[in-house]
């Protein structure tokens, strides 16, 4: 579907339809746009002011749960997808928020949910974003021996970049 | 070192490392324990502890974060130990090969700490308990093969000697 459908409401197959209204409501008013829906779920591009203030009314007022948090490398930045699901009403809502560049900077969720901190820390050490505000960002998914700075899957990553010490070293 | 070889041939104590494997040959080795195998009737046992090893069975591709490990396991067990490899990614790593996270193949890891070690390759993904049963068997028959190999045990058995 186009970005365009936006402006008419229609509710994703299989959600509940007075829930899902009420939610959208309150995700345009944040200025999310809708880029795409499927069946029980939907896209939205969120601006990143506000966002974090959205995300704790939608997780403790609309009684949605963080499913994950997916980091994409794009052309113009960085993606953060935050996966809420509201399961009563059958609905999933992937809210995506451009970090442009190389400002790599998300504001960290894990004070208020305690369930984001591994998340937040393997995107930390896979695509290099940072997290202020969270408690204990350390290195989580890869090698002691890996080298500072080099994030795996940054799309200018090049093996060469992060070669494992020879057999006789480790 | 024959007469050590030659203990090897009987009950076979197992260790079972998972240097980054996921989960599907582990499953295989756990299939080969339960009653439908059940090669405990051969002798083989899963120990705790690399100590108690007389073979080390090992699942996964290596990555960077167990290479180490996995050369210290090999380093804690008894010698002679015999090396399984389990599975696609033990042998050639795999679909893995050149990921980011992984390390060196199973053998040449554990060639780096032992020239000499005896490994054997279970092929498949994930191999079928048949299979790995095989490799146990042709392990012993190399093992045979090695003991007829090398020199007799300089002290022989007593003969002769009462039991009771």
């Amino acid at each position: 579907m186009s970005p365009e459908t936006t402006t008419a409401v229609e509710v994703p197959a299989g959600t509940d339809r007075e829930f899902f209204l009420e939610l959208e409501e309150r995700l345009v008013r944040a200025g999310a746009v809708r880029e795409c829906a499927a069946r029980r779920q939907a896209m939205y591009r969120v601006p990143r002011e506000g966002f974090v203030a959205l995300l704790r009314e939608l997780i403790e007022t609309f009684g949605g749960r963080l499913a994950t948090v997916t980091g994409v490398d794009v052309r113009d930045g960085t993606e953060l997808i935050y996966h809420v699901c509201f399961d009563r009403a059958r609905f999933t809502a992937n809210l995506k928020i451009l970090l442009p560049g190389s400002a790599d900077q998300m504001e960290s969720i894990t004070p208020w949910l305690p369930g984001a901190e591994f998340i937040e820390r393997e995107i930390h050490d896979l695509l290099g974003v940072d997290f202020p505000g969270h408690p204990r960002m350390e290195r989580l998914v890869l090698s002691d021996d890996w080298p500072e700075g080099v994030y795996p899957l940054r799309r200018g990553f090049r093996k060469e970049d992060a070669r494992p010490p020879s057999v006789e070293e480790t | 070192m024959s007469w050590r070889l030659w203990t090897l041939r009987k009950s076979l104590f197992v260790y079972h490392a998972n240097v980054g494997a996921c989960n599907n040959c582990d499953i295989e080795i756990v299939e080969l324990l339960t009653p439908a195998y059940d090669v405990e009737r051969f002798g083989i046992v899963l120990v705790g502890s690399p100590r108690h090893a007389d073979a080390l069975l090992v699942t996964g591709v290596c990555t960077r974060q167990a290479e180490p490990r996995l050369k210290e396991l090999y380093r804690a067990t008894a010698k002679p130990c015999v090396v399984v490899c389990v599975g696609s990614c033990a042998l050639a790593q795999g679909v893995f090969a050149d990921g980011y996270h992984v390390g060196h193949p199973v053998d040449e890891v554990i060639r780096s700490v032992d020239p000499e070690a005896i490994i054997a390759y279970v092929p498949g993904c994930p191999p079928k308990p048949e299979a790995m049963i095989l490799g146990v068997v042709k392990v012993w028959q190399k093992l045979a093969e090695l003991g007829r190999a090398r020199p007799a045990p300089a002290v022989q058995p007593a003969v002769g000697v009462s039991t009771t």
